[in-house]
């Protein structure tokens, strides 16, 4: 284990704000006190969390249009994306962006984007700027199970390969692809990537944070003979090694790496399990993290708004 | 010095990435022996090594979004789409994603990124490799249109290009590739929105970009024969669009003819049009024509392509239908 449980509550925080604000927001919505579109990254708080948490400002992310969830899982200032929620100058975008077009260079965030599939060529040429300029950073996209079926997802997990750029493609299934319960052939969409020669590994989202914390799939996804840290013992996948490797390193040994995260059929509401007794107890606290038990899309299909999407 | 305009960005490719090392090239067969379909970008490779000059796969829209996204992040990409008409491949990339970003991220983006690509009939080579497409992108804000009617202005507006922030798309006229004419040596560059007075005359208007102004620079020759005194416009860029370069000549000549090689609807010939329309009704002393292609696919075969391009008799013609309103 080389996660700290101080580094643990700290993810475990922006989860809490991922949630808390996406359930702010939707409540705005609802009031009609936001313009426009408002997509809820509730429930796939693991996800952003664990993909960023060891990534600085330096290293770049390409979103989608469920996006709130990786701004703040980037570093985005709360208030900066509320106003921009809003359309308000003070804005993270000066209010031109919303929440479909949020973005922070500052960051790296490269922006949410209201085209599905928009991201990754954006992520494979921020890629292609680390690589070209040697400053280590990695790029990764966000993919949803909808996004998964777009071509550009598929041109860019090729280009990364044919450049050996320092990516990683994140996919994200939540099942649904707009309001149509996603139909794959065999419901694993992260797989694809292999056919490029990725490695890919997934997990269900409760354990997310444990088994696709993103330190071995940057790492791999970085130039050979980069050395960020100095010493790259630690990083070791969290509790569950990929069969016979470690986290994402290509099978290929050469291009960059994958990583994907299935949501489990057991996984509800986008529980956090960790690896340690004290921080699972915390997660587990039921006050702590209401609503873990409520099916996250019931309620947003029974209103019928467009966050469903 | 003389050479041609395939000669001249292939020089000023030279210059611009010997000048900035985050000038990248990237596209299909850039970076093979011959140096691309028309030899655009031999001996760059080179030059500059294969981690600069990038060969790609074919995936139009992972080229032009990496480039891109290269670009917000701080290289200066100029990317190539082959031939223009794989537009249609990789046009959300164009209007949704480069062309935005600046605008939607509240400025905090900049996007350098130049989309090099070939344009125009002429060469026989058929419906999917011989369009226009330039209104479609001068109609997209956020992005340059550039359109080169020789050498010199070719590395002028390139160089200009490369060091612009914001996407600039440069379509070369495959047709003019091999045109020559004087082209300064050293740095030079053209500023993007100041359309080139080519001819200076009196009588008539004739406004052409890209081949079109090289089609009206020989017209007006053979109309000075006849005692007609025509000034021709080049544009150089779609967008900006030099408006008042185009309503004082007007004002000058009072009539306009507007020659364009795109399809008649949505053309850059209907927005001059409608410019002269609006801005310039009170100088008009006769409608004004356009002369474009006609609104088909462009043929493969020779001689039906060589009737379907705006010709020097079809621009003649207009002129003296205009001139004797």
């Amino acid at each position: 284990m080389d996660i700290s449980p101080e580094k643990l509550a700290d993810a475990y925080r922006l989860m809490k704000t991922i949630r808390e604000f996406e359930e702010r927001m939707r409540s705005e919505y609802q009031q009609g006190k936001l313009p426009g579109f408002i997509h809820i990254y509730r429930n796939q708080e693991a996800v952003a969390v664990a993909a960023c948490l060891d990534m600085t400002n330096e290293d770049y992310i390409a979103s989608t249009h469920r996006g709130h969830g990786h701004c703040i899982a980037k570093g985005c200032e709360i208030e900066a994306m509320l106003l921009e929620l809003a359309c308000k100058e003070d804005g993270l975008c000066n209010g031109k962006g919303g929440s479909m077009h949020i973005a922070d260079m500052s960051k790296g965030m490269l922006g949410a984007n209201a085209i599905v599939g928009g991201g990754p060529p954006i992520a494979a040429g921020a890629a292609l700027t680390a690589k070209t300029l040697g400053n280590g950073a990695v790029s990764m996209a966000f993919i949803g199970d909808g996004a998964s079926d777009q071509g550009t997802v598929a041109e860019s997990l090729n280009l990364a390969v044919v450049l050996q750029l320092p990516m990683i493609f994140m996919y994200e299934n939540n099942r649904y692809a707009e309001f149509t319960k996603s139909p794959k052939p065999d419901g694993r969409i992260a797989e694809r990537a292999g056919a490029f020669r990725y490695a890919s590994r997934g997990s269900g989202w409760q354990r997310l944070l444990c088994d696709v914390r993103c330190v071995p799939a940057r790492d791999h996804a970085r130039p050979r003979g980069w050395r960020p840290h100095g010493n790259r013992s630690g990083v070791q996948p969290l509790l569950r090694p990929l069969r016979g490797r470690s986290s994402g390193v290509p099978r290929s040994g050469r291009a960059g790496a994958g990583a994907r995260c299935e949501r489990s059929d057991t996984a509800i509401s986008g529980g956090f399990a960790c690896c340690s007794a004290e921080c699972r107890d915390h997660c587990r606290d039921r006050r702590r993290y209401p609503g873990r038990d409520r099916p996250w899309l019931r309620d947003d299909i029974r209103s019928r708004r467009p966050d469903t999407g | 010095m003389k050479m041609s305009i395939r000669e001249a960005i292939n020089q000023t490719l030279h210059q611009e990435m010997a000048r900035d090392e985050r000038v990248i090239v990237l596209g299909e067969d850039v970076a093979s022996d011959q140096g691309g379909v028309y030899g655009i970008t031999e001996g760059l490779p080179a030059k500059f090594g294969v981690h600069r000059v990038i060969d790609t796969p074919i995936t139009e829209s992972a080229i032009v979004g990496a480039a891109g996204g290269a670009a917000l992040t701080g290289l200066r990409p100029v990317a190539e789409l082959m031939f223009v008409d794989f537009l249609g491949v990789c046009l959300d990339q164009i209007l949704n994603q480069i062309a935005k970003f600046r605008y939607m991220f509240g400025g905090q983006a900049r996007t350098p990124v130049v989309i090099r690509t070939m344009i125009g009939a002429g060469t026989g080579t058929g419906p999917q490799h011989s369009q226009i497409l330039y209104p479609l992108l001068a109609a997209i804000p956020g992005i340059k249109v550039v359109t080169p009617a020789n050498a010199a202005d070719a590395k002028g507006l390139l160089t200009t290009a490369i060091r612009d922030d914001d996407p600039v798309i440069f379509c070369e006229h495959k047709a003019l590739y091999m045109d020559e004419c004087e082209v300064p040596e050293g740095e030079y560059l053209l500023p993007f929105g100041q359309a080139r007075t080519a001819v200076q005359g009196s009588d008539i208007t004739i406004v052409g970009m890209s081949r079109t102004a090289v089609i009206a620079e020989q017209a007006a020759a053979q109309l000075a024969q006849k005692g007609v005194s025509a000034e021709v416009i080049d544009l150089r860029t779609l967008s900006p669009l030099d408006e008042s370069t185009i309503l004082e000549s007007l004002a000058k000549t009072g009539r306009l003819v507007v020659v364009d090689e795109s399809n008649p609807y949505c053309s850059m010939a209907s927005e001059i049009a409608g410019l002269a329309v609006e801005q310039g009704f009170d100088t008009l002393d006769a409608p004004v024509k356009r002369v474009t292609s006609p609104h088909t696919p462009v043929p493969a075969t020779p001689c039906l392509e060589a009737e379907y391009v705006p010709s020097v008799e079809r621009v003649m013609a207009a002129v003296e239908e205009t001139l004797s309103y």
